[in-house]
């Protein structure tokens, strides 16, 4: 690195090459120097500027994403909390809600139970065949009706 | 100080001093097309650490930038043609072997003239009117019924290939013994004491 810098030419060469330069031989630079200097000038800054604007943005993007993530987290676990919540009160309901039958003790109680809230749906479930038998058999006269009335169709 | 103020003065700096840097570039490397980048390579380097300068003596400063780069620019290319106490002046000999009273200016114009006229077309046209004629892209797209990109393009190959002739000439004008030879630099590198307060001071500034 010492040997680099003296290498360099010291202040009174400087002098001298500035002074000869002067007196003997300027040239004259040519008109499209200044622009190109100019130029790359203005590109240099505008490559900085651009740096240190990408920079800003990168800090500001990171620092919103940050604050994003907790806030998003911050809701999960409210939904969270709300889910674990009614579960717990559904359970409590249902605890309340199932009756119990006093013969057979805790267990017979609970086979009751399941029995009694086993029913409902039965009934649910015979409803709901006799009214599709009654809706098939109603497409089928009118099926019948109308292959009668249209001899052409069969 | 302001940015407009900078910049102003910046420009008043380029047209005070470019010719005195462009000129001091290619005494020192005999090359004109890498005089000229060294020159955009001082302002530039300048601009950067503007901030930087105390506000005295800008010529020297400038001037002590272009030498340092110069230097760096010959130690890259691996040409060791330092100036030295001893030998400051002639290190750089004319490598065109013209009279000296003929004028440096007339000489480096005639070579370029040349060395454009060597080029293949378009790039020969281009050169001649960009580099010796001095024309705005413009005017030479308007005038050869082009796009302005296309000149541009033009001109940006024609320089490269301008560079490369100046380069190879440069070498072959080496090789015919107007090398500094080594054994001198060391024995004068000795001599020398470290860089003076302005070298430190830009040193410092890059």
């Amino acid at each position: 690195m010492n040997e680099e810098r003296q290498e360099y030419l010291s202040d009174a060469e400087l002098d001298a090459l500035i002074r000869q330069v002067e007196k003997q031989e300027m040239l004259r630079a040519p008109s499209y120097l200044k622009n190109e200097i100019l130029l790359s000038t203005r590109r240099e800054t505008a490559a900085v500027d651009q740096r240190q604007e990408a920079f800003r943005k990168n800090r500001y993007r990171n620092g919103r994403q940050e604050n994003l993530s907790l806030e998003k987290r911050k809701r999960e676990f409210l939904f969270y909390s709300l889910r674990v919540s009614l579960a717990a009160a559904a359970a409590v309901v249902m605890l309340f809600a199932l009756p119990i039958s006093e013969a057979g003790g805790n267990r017979g109680g609970f086979i009751a139970a399941q029995e009694e809230s086993a029913r409902p749906s039965s009934r649910m479930v015979q409803s709901l065949s006799e009214h599709s038998t009654q809706f098939c058999r109603k497409l089928n006269s009118v099926s019948t009706r109308l292959v009668s009335e249209n001899p052409g169709w069969e | 100080m302001g940015k407009i103020a900078c910049e102003a003065l910046f420009e008043q700096w380029i047209d005070q001093y470019q010719s005195l840097i462009l000129s001091i570039c290619f005494k020192m490397t005999q090359d004109y097309f890498a005089a000229q980048d060294l020159t955009q390579d001082t302002f530039l380097s300048a601009f950067e650490h503007l901030k930087g300068f105390d506000g005295e003596n800008e010529k020297a400063w400038l001037c002590r930038i272009a030498s340092n780069k110069c230097i760096d620019y010959m130690r890259q290319a691996g040409r060791r043609q330092i100036p030295t106490e001893d030998t400051q002046m002639e290190v750089f000999p004319s490598r065109t072997g013209r009279p000296e009273e003929e004028a440096l200016e007339e000489s480096v114009r005639r070579e370029l003239l040349e060395n454009c006229r060597r080029l293949r077309p378009p790039y020969d046209e281009v050169a001649y009117q960009y580099f010796y004629l001095e024309k705005k892209p413009d005017e030479i797209a308007g005038e050869q019924g082009k796009n302005r990109k296309t000149i541009q393009t033009q001109i940006y190959r024609a320089r490269e290939m301008l560079r490369g002739m100046y380069r190879r000439e440069r070498l072959v004008c080496s090789q015919d013994g107007r090398k500094v030879p080594e054994k001198k630099v060391t024995e004068n590198k000795e001599a020398e004491g470290p860089g003076g307060k302005q070298g430190r001071k830009e040193k410092q500034d890059e």
